[in-house]
């Protein structure tokens, strides 16, 4: 081959900084300043000061209780996002986030309240508990989709709706506290409680408990064999069933594990920061929505989806603050969000539409041939 | 015959390219093209892949806008924004894959928006079937106007191609490849009606990398290599040798037949096998096919798309299900194995590399990597050993001759024939004793067919079994110990390349059976 001594390779991946620097200072910066001059327009056009709106959105998420609102709000947030990228990158679609976070939160709230034992044994146990419910719904849905071809997407999105109504039946009927004024459950005894750190202002142990998920997520997709096959199950299952791997035993395990994060993330929500489980309120932070859109962003990178998850929580608590000190309505901070999520997901696209043809530039005549309709020879 | 009438100074070409230039990024696809095309002439563009030949056309369709040159027809300077404005000047292109309605019948398909009114918004269907018969009937294009595209051969429906361009008054014709999809019949068939289209008074623009159809029926060849021109010669004046080194930039003796080995004990027992389809339609694709390959031996399987070899070997690797049969390697039968245990005998290089044989969004590393991610030499316990991986990946890639800047570059920057050798090194690393191996040269650059040929002989040497299908009769016919020719799903014949021709495959493909 006389192409052949033109070969020089890079003996090892792109080191990771590079990468960070390389997307964070192309894409997400100007994905960024897109989403703010939209953001911008949005706001003069409410007839408010843009000025006024950000800086209050900004200090409201990093001063005072700020930090410490947004890093209790970004566990739920990065939690669903893993929940939900976990599966997708198998190309399982979750989108019953919600219910397992309901059920988690049911079951992880009756060990926390009923259970007798050594009172951190039964907090984590509680926890274990949540996410093992989380798994055993998400797994209905995976039996669902192979044993009977009901597609996850459908099952997944409709049994929300079917555990919010067995949370709403139990907590009514059986295992709700009958001295409250809602549908709700006793609180959570104060020593079954997920505990604080002292630093960062009093933000539980959860943080560092998600961000040591993050980084064993990271560690298996780059180091474990399983990890491997579940991005090649991602990229083309065609390829990967080629390949000779169990693809569908691959997406259920994938689907179970995301289960059990919503689920654990459901408990934990009840036991690190509400205290009560009142029906209704796991859904209405809509939490699992949020991780949803922050999952979008990065579905393949668990470390992207912790900062954006930090920035988005940052946004709701910003938009919160706001609302208080400048009475315009917290919603625009809503508003923002989804912008930022338009705005990212179409710069992907566009980024990856008009480098296309540069990236292929070895092959251009293929490519080319695609688009004219045949296959050059 | 309208003869050649050579681009004298007199006339006015009906095409002339000057300077034409298209870069991608920092890759020139076409480099300063000059091209004079003649009135009535029959012109052959030829080239390797990569040439640069698609992005030419694409350019002279108006389906991409060269950076620089330009683009003359009949006395005119062009500007083509798009293929409409080429259409309006007398072009018409037959691309290698049909834009046609499936659904439509042939005159819909030909007629579309160009449909003739009567009375106002009533189409004319009757008066558009004649115009079509005659049409038909002047060159040679039989085809009925009133069936429904679906129901037709691939190459009736290239003719519908033509018949749509010609409807069109075009008066130049750009065929890509258009003979890449024929039968041998079909081919011969297409090539009579160029040259009455010539002789009809029309320009014909024809791109091939077949040099026996350019000394068939083309005047004048005109030769690309990376994007440049490197000659353009009279058709009656060459040779395929001359032709052949224009192309490749080098001097390559048309290759004779592999020597052939008595093969050893059956390796591959196909017995009985019965697939259903994979269509709506009913009935079997395959139908009771019997097959056994010995050690050291490659069996062909030539047939026309659509005649049950797919189905033969996704039942085969364990993609499709089959209805009855029995599958065996070395005497163990596959046929219940899950597709993972069925990769544990064989090795499989699938025609469709991009959806099935890789995934482009992932590294060469990463596709270099598939099932081999388990052996104990690249796992411990689950974790992946990355140093391994990657050593495994560049030793492939040097074995190989795959052409890339890193190990870490992603699948989809390849080339078709890097791509290709990315798969069969893969595959041929595992050493296992049957390789199924589909259209292994489609889209590859001459260079790299003769490395895969030498490949796929090499493991036959080594005592492999391959099941070899592919559209290329020639490649067939050099490479296999025997020949099986499949139609409409049933083995038609088994013979020896040294005791048959491309004429009597041809035959058979189209099913005729053995007397």
């Amino acid at each position: 081959m006389s192409e052949h001594t033109i070969s020089v390779r890079t003996t090892q991946l792109e080191p990771v900084w590079v990468r960070i620097v390389r997307v964070v200072g192309g894409r997400v910066s100007s994905a960024i300043l897109i989403s703010l001059l939209l953001g911008v327009a949005v706001v003069a056009f409410s007839g408010s000061g843009p000025i006024e709106v950000f800086s209050a959105l900004l200090t409201g998420a990093v001063t005072e209780s700020g930090p410490r609102n947004t890093l209790a709000r970004a566990v739920p947030i990065g939690g669903m996002a893993l929940a939900f990228s976990i599966p997708y990158r198998a190309g399982v679609v979750n989108l019953g986030g919600q219910g397992q976070m309901v059920l988690g939160g049911l079951v992880g709230s009756i060990v926390a309240i009923y259970a007798p034992g050594p009172d951190p044994l039964v907090l984590v146990v509680a926890i274990v508990a949540g996410a093992a419910t989380g798994a055993a719904w998400a797994a209905l849905a995976a039996l669902g989709q192979w044993k009977l071809m009901l597609p996850i997407l459908i099952t997944t999105l409709l049994s929300n709706y079917i555990a919010d109504a067995i949370s709403g039946y139990l907590i009514r009927y059986h295992v709700g506290d009958p001295g409250a004024s809602a549908i709700a459950m006793k609180p959570i005894p104060l020593d079954r409680r997920v505990p604080t750190l002292p630093i960062l202002g009093g933000v539980t142990v959860s943080v560092v408990v998600l961000v040591i998920v993050v980084i064993v997520i990271s560690i298996h997709d780059r180091r474990r064999v399983a990890g491997y096959e579940s991005l090649m199950t991602g990229y083309n299952p065609s390829f990967a069933w080629y390949g000779g791997l169990a693809v569908d035993r691959q997406r259920s395990t994938l689907l179970i594990v995301g289960g059990a994060i919503g689920g654990a993330v459901g408990a934990n929500l009840i036991v690190g920061q509400l205290f009560v489980n009142i029906h209704g309120d796991i859904t209405g932070t809509a939490f699992a929505w949020t991780g949803l859109m922050v999952a979008l962003i990065a579905p393949r990178n668990p470390i992207a989806i912790a900062i954006a998850a930090l920035g988005f929580a940052g946004l709701q608590v910003g938009g919160l603050a706001m609302q208080r000190e400048t009475g315009v309505p917290g919603s625009l901070a809503l508003v923002l969000q989804g912008i930022i999520i338009v705005v990212f997901m179409t710069r992907l696209v566009f980024v990856r539409s008009t480098w296309a043809p540069r990236r292929r530039a070895p092959n251009a005549d293929t490519t080319l041939g695609t688009i004219g309709g045949g296959k050059d020879a | 015959m309208g003869g050649h009438r050579d681009a004298s100074e007199s006339v006015e070409p009906v095409l002339r390219l000057e300077g034409l230039t298209k870069r991608f990024g920092s890759v020139t696809a076409n480099d300063s093209i000059d091209l004079t095309v003649g009135r009535q002439e029959i012109h052959a563009i030829v080239g390797e892949n990569g040439a640069g030949k698609s992005t030419l056309m694409s350019m002279l369709y108006g389906i991409l806008q060269p950076d620089a040159g330009e683009i003359w027809v009949k006395g005119e300077r062009q500007h083509f924004k798009n293929p409409l404005d080429a259409m309006d000047v007398g072009l018409g292109m037959v691309f290698q894959e049909f834009q046609l309605f499936d659904s439509l019948s042939v005159v819909e398909n030909v007629i579309y928006r160009r449909e003739p009114r009567r009375w106002g918004p009533i189409i004319d269907i009757d008066g558009a079937c004649a115009e079509i018969d005659e049409l038909a009937r002047n060159y040679g294009l039989s085809v009925d106007p009133l069936a429904r595209v679906e129901q037709l051969s691939v190459g009736q429906r290239q003719r519908v191609e033509v018949l749509k361009a010609l409807y069109r008054h075009a008066d130049v014709l750009i065929l890509d490849e258009p003979t890449a999809v024929l039968t041998p019949q079909e081919t011969s068939d297409l090539l009579g009606m160029l040259t009455r289209l010539r002789d009809g008074g029309r320009t014909i623009v024809f791109i091939t990398h077949k040099l026996n159809e350019v000394m068939d029926v083309a005047d004048h060849a005109t030769v690309l290599h990376r994007g440049k021109v490197v000659a353009s010669r009279l058709v009656a004046e060459t040779s395929p040798t001359e032709l052949s080194a224009d192309m490749t930039g080098r001097n390559i003796v048309p290759t004779a037949r592999a020597e052939r080995r008595q093969p050893g004990r059956t390796v591959l027992n196909v017995s009985e096998l019965c697939v259903g389809r994979t269509d709506d339609g009913d009935g079997l694709a395959t139908d009771r096919v019997s097959l056994a390959i010995g050690a050291g031996e490659i069996l062909g399987v030539a047939a026309i798309a659509g005649n049950g070899q797919e189905e033969l070997v996704r039942a085969i690797v364990g993609l499709a299900p089959i209805v009855s049969g029995t599958i065996g390697i070395e005497g163990t039968p596959i046929h219940g194995l899950s597709t993972r245990q069925r990769r544990e005998h064989l090795a499989y290089v699938p025609e469709d590399r991009k959806g099935i044989g890789s995934a482009g969004s992932a590294s060469i590393q990463e596709n270099l990597l598939m099932g081999f991610q388990r052996e104990p030499r690249l796992c411990s316990r689950g974790w992946l050993n990355r140093g391994e991986a990657l050593r495994h990946a560049n030793d492939l890639i040097d074995r190989y001759g795959i052409v890339t800047q890193s190990a870490a570059a992603k699948a989809s920057s390849l080339s078709g024939g890097n791509l290709q050798k990315v798969l069969l090194g893969r595959e041929l690393a595992r050493s296992l004793p049957v390789l199924i191996v589909e259209q292994p040269t489609r889209g590859v650059d001459i260079g790299a067919i003769e490395f895969i040929h030498q490949q796929l002989l090499r493991y036959r040497d080594g005592g492999g079994a391959v099941l070899l299908v592919s559209a290329e009769l020639s490649e067939l016919l050099k490479l296999s110990t025997r020949i099986a020719v499949m139609s409409k799903g049933r083995l038609a014949a088994v013979v020896e390349p040294d005791a048959t021709s491309e004429t009597e495959l041809g035959l058979y493909m189209s099913g005729a059976t053995t007397s």
